[in-house]
């Protein structure tokens, strides 16, 4: 069971909306997923709930696709792991998603109207 | 791509992230125990994610697909006598298979073996009642110079060449043909050159071109061969080429020569030759057949003596012309073949019902410890197929052996102008199709039936099974009766081809066939231009054999009955309007030296020469026919007589009628009986004939002798088609016994597969049993009743097979209607003979499992598991 009772009020992430996540995560620096992880859901201000178990898949499938690549490497508190970062076409690729997501969604908000799309 | 990632580097990163995230609750304030908890949630299922990693991989598929063959191969090996079984049962369903595949391939599906040869083309002429003739010299030249539909058109016309040689005579079969034939075929000499344009005209040199085996075996394949003269028919004749070794071509050729066609002269009147044409690309069938059309209406008007008033042009592709007097066999044998690959499947998914009921806990604890529902399928799929490709290959081997035998479907000489019949690529491919299939077919229903394994029950209970439950009972009844019903369809259709067969063997020639030699004496015509110098050497050759020891009787004739020749001819009688019958030229003593009765009249004497009256005799069909109102015996024939040498015949004569004789097979045992008339040999001799004696013992020993009678009256005149009566009897129906045996081989298989099927089903369900049949042994049942019960089941599956059968038996054998002589395809003893026969079957084979249920000792019985 992934989820926690806090939980239930989180957003389990869309597969597509997680690459796009890691990849602008990855736009501050080489991170590795514990981190990415981290970050997300602080950058969210929690709202957005990384299922951790479901980020390794999603870097093994962007790492196949050339956008990011890896390497082990030292973290901060001095612990193995493994790092990941933007590659170049990584960052084409986020700035090609980010502005169809942008557009997606601001297309919702306005269907949506602007009081639910705060909700 | 990029480089592979072990899973084990995967599970160190995994390792890394819980550890950090540990750190990083600790720092928030948890203990090192909550912090690890919360991580381990936090991340959910760690093995869930290490899979979906693992299986993210793209050759995922492969190495389970590896392990399932290692798996599959090692349980196969552990049970060598069920693979054995199972393996060989399929081996023999597509080996028959494959080896009928073969024929249909050859006969039906593949192109003839030349460039193009879909777009070779014969040309029929239809008279106004229907049929199909060739077409007249004359107009073929009109055809050729006015379609435009094609780039190349001939004609040809079988011939027999007398070939002398230093050695002595012989006979080459072959075709002459107009000087384009060859290119629309599409085949060059392999060495030499092909027919020119002009060399189809009179006055042009003689030349020809062998075939590749007649050059090997009659001339030594001597390469100097090329440019020699022969003698063919008496006259000097160049060689000018050989046929490449690969060229085949319908009655396997022997020599090829020039047509020669007058256009001064050529008739318009007898339709004797056929005409092949390449067809222009990119042209449809259609557009040609209206053109030929077109052409044939010009020539009607253009020549209305030629009587084509009525008649239309049919085109045919050549493949369609070779093809269409098996496809019903072929396809109704082929069927039949698929059947017995069912049967074979339907038996080894049995045996793997029967098995996967035992494996049943094996699978469950596979399924326990986190087997998915389609990994197990794959498994048992994998297993099956691993089976079949096993069987595949066993069916190879031996479709080696049976595709010779397979290929005497198709008559010799249409085999020789097919695509070589073997076992190639396309055939393999096939094989292998068919395997695959079967694979599944087998695997399919135990392997969705372990797929829903109910792990809770069997875990818990070590009951004894799931699949030997009801539902897995009902399931192997219900295959064993799709056994018996398809194998009854076999054995009702084999069992009718059976029953056609045997009717030849009543049929009445109408002649006595036993102790008869015949041999066909070909002379040079040549030589024998002149009808006194025939009938001379008839004479001679007719006293000579009359005086060899053991010869009862001899004569000649044109052609002999069984044989399927006849001349043809127009005659008129009563006045009243032309019409056209088979004519026979027979020499004095044909009728009493084949046995054919009088029944008016009286037969031929050696007083009806050429000096005396001419005379005719007709048989019975005739009279019934023409005339049926009147006394046939004095009535004339208006006929035109032959003359020797001549192209044309003579202005039509009167013939009188002075005998009826019984009517006699002329195309093989199973031909219709036709109107026919005979005259005497004397009165209009033809060049060449088969002589027949009648001999006091076996006629193939006399052979020798009647070959040195004619080499005694002349030394250069060959001998052919040497055989007795009786050979030429059975010759005349190989295609139905052919047939008849192939369904009934297949029927026998089938047979023995239903029998096994239930055998099986039987003992299995008494070995299930044997407690319960113990308990009411101790409880007084008679070893008698516990029989019975047990064969009520084999009754009851074959009782209901044979009811499916039945009606199936219905459906399917209208099919085979045309393939079936003097016997209906809803023969009623023939049903019932062969649901006799499978009863029986079906009784003896539970009977032997039901005896060891009788047997059950109930001490044993009740200790039993």
């Amino acid at each position: 069971m992934a989820t926690q009772k806090e939980d239930k009020d989180r957003i389990v992430l869309l597969q597509g909306t997680l690459d796009l996540l890691i990849l602008r995560t990855l736009i501050f620096g080489p991170q590795h997923g514990q981190g990415i992880a981290r970050d997300i859901q602080e950058n969210s201000r929690d709202a957005l709930l990384v299922d951790h178990g479901s980020l390794y898949p999603a870097l093994q499938r962007l790492e196949e696709q050339g956008w990011i690549r890896a390497e082990w490497g030292v973290s901060g508190n001095n612990r193995k792991a493994r790092f990941y970062t933007l590659t170049k076409a990584g960052r084409a690729q986020l700035a090609k998603e980010a502005g169809k997501w942008r557009r997606l969604a601001a297309a919702i908000g306005r269907v949506l109207g602007p009081d639910s799309a705060e909700a | 791509m990029i480089e592979r990632r072990t899973s084990d580097d995967f599970a160190h990163e995994i390792q890394a992230h819980l550890e950090l995230e540990t750190d990083r609750l600790r720092e928030k304030g948890m203990s090192e125990a909550e912090a690890r908890a919360a991580a381990h949630r936090a991340f959910g299922n760690v093995t869930s994610a290490q899979e979906r990693f693992y299986e993210s991989k793209r050759w995922i598929w492969l190495e389970c697909l590896v392990q399932d063959l290692h798996y599959a191969g090692r349980l196969l090996r552990k049970s060598p006598g069920f693979t054995t079984i199972t393996v060989l049962t399929l081996a023999i369903g597509i080996g028959a298979n494959t080896a009928m595949f073969s024929v249909v391939d050859a006969c039906l599906l593949r192109s003839l073996p030349y460039p193009d040869s879909d777009r070779l083309i014969t040309v029929w002429s239809r008279p106004p009642q229907g049929g199909h003739l060739g077409v007249a010299a004359g107009n073929f030249l009109d055809i050729q110079e006015q379609s435009r539909s094609f780039e190349h058109m001939g004609v040809v016309s079988q011939a027999n060449f007398h070939l002398s040689t230093g050695e002595g005579a012989q006979q080459l079969s072959g075709f002459r043909v107009s000087a384009d034939f060859l290119n629309a075929v599409g085949v060059k000499p392999a060495v030499g050159r092909s027919f020119v344009p002009g060399e189809d005209r009179p006055g042009a040199a003689p030349v020809a071109i062998l075939g590749h085996a007649a050059w090997r075996g009659k001339f030594g394949g001597d390469p100097r061969i090329l440019g020699q003269t022969i003698t063919l028919d008496g006259r000097k004749c160049t060689v000018i080429g050989v046929m490449p070794e690969s060229f085949r071509f319908a009655l396997s050729p022997e020599l090829w020569s020039q047509l020669a066609i007058d256009p001064a002269t050529a008739g318009r009147d007898i339709p004797n030759l056929l005409i092949f044409a390449k067809l222009k690309r990119g042209l449809s069938l259609k557009q040609a057949t209206a053109e030929m059309q077109g052409i044939l209406g010009n020539l009607a008007r253009a020549y209305p003596q030629a009587g084509l008033k009525g008649w239309s042009l049919d085109l045919v592709p050549w493949r369609e012309e070779m093809a269409q007097y098996h496809r019903e066999s072929v396809v109704v044998l082929f069927a039949a073949v698929g059947f017995v690959l069912l049967i074979a499947c339907v038996n080894v998914a049995n045996l793997l019902l029967a098995r996967s009921a035992v494996r049943h806990r094996e699978l469950a604890v596979r399924a326990a410890v986190g087997a998915g529902r389609t990994r197990l399928m794959r498994q048992l799929l994998t297993e099956s197929a691993l089976m079949a490709v096993l069987g595949g290959v066993g069916g190879v081997l031996l479709a080696v052996v049976l595709t010779p035998l397979a290929s005497t479907l198709i008559a010799e000489p249409f085999r020789a102008g097919l695509a070589p019949i073997g076992i190639d690529g396309r055939v393999l491919a096939f094989t292998l199709a068919i395997s695959l299939f079967s694979g599944v077919v087998v695997g399919l229903v135990p392997a969705w039936r372990a797929s829903r394994i109910d792990l809770y029950n069997i875990l818990k209970d070590t009951g004894r099974s799931l699949l030997g439950g009801a539902g897995g009972r009902r399931l192997r009844f219900g295959l064993v009766v799709i056994e018996v019903a398809l194998a009854l369809v076999l054995l009702v259709g084999a069992g009718l081809l059976a029953r056609s067969l045997a009717a030849y063997s009543f049929v009445e020639p109408g002649f006595r066939v036993d102790n008869v030699l015949t041999m066909r004496v070909v002379m040079p015509e040549a030589r024998y231009t002149e009808a006194d110098r025939v009938r001379a050497f008839f004479r001679q050759l007719l006293d000579k054999a009359r005086a060899v020891p053991g010869v009862r009787g001899a004569c000649m004739a044109s052609f002999m009955p069984l044989d399927g020749s006849a001349f043809s001819i127009r005659f008129q009688i009563g006045g009243r309007e032309r019409k056209t019958e088979p004519l026979q030229v027979v020499t004095d003593g044909y009728f009493e030296t084949l046995g054919i009765r009088l029944r008016q009249g009286r037969f031929f004497n050696a007083r009806d020469n050429e000096a005396a009256p001419r005379v005719a005799i007709v048989n019975e069909s005739f009279v019934k026919r023409h005339l049926a109102h009147d006394d046939a015996l004095g009535q004339r024939l208006i006929m035109e007589q032959w003359r020797t040498g001549k192209e044309k015949p003579g202005l039509p004569v009167p013939w009188e009628i002075v005998g009826v004789v019984a009517d006699v097979k002329v195309g093989g045992l199973g031909s219709a009986l036709m109107p026919t008339i005979y005259t005497p040999i004397w009165q209009q001799p033809r060049v060449g004939g088969v002589l027949a004696v009648r001999t006091e013992s076996d006629p193939a020993a006399m052979a020798p002798a009647l070959r040195a009678v004619v080499r005694d009256v002349d030394h250069d005149v060959p001998v052919t088609d040497v055989r007795t009566m009786q050979q030429a009897a059975r010759q005349s129906v190989s295609q139905p016994r052919t047939r008849a045996w192939m369904a009934a081989s297949f029927a026998v298989v089938a047979l023995i597969l239903a029998a096994l099927g239930i055998y099986g089903v039987i003992s299995y369900a008494v070995a299930q049993s044997t407690r319960e049949m113990g308990i009411r042994m101790a409880l007084g049942a008679r070893p008698r009743q516990v029989l019975y019960k047990t064969l009520r089941g084999g009754l009851m599956m074959a009782g209901l097979g044979l009811a499916i059968g039945i009606a199936g038996s219905f459906a399917l054998t209208r099919l085979l209607k045309n393939l079936l002589y003097m016997v209906k395809p809803t023969d009623a003893a023939t049903y019932a003979i062969v649901s006799a026969l499978l009863i029986a079957v079906a009784v003896l084979a539970a009977y032997l499992p039901a005896r060891r249920a009788a047997r059950v000792d109930p001490s044993v019985a009740l200790r039993w598991e």
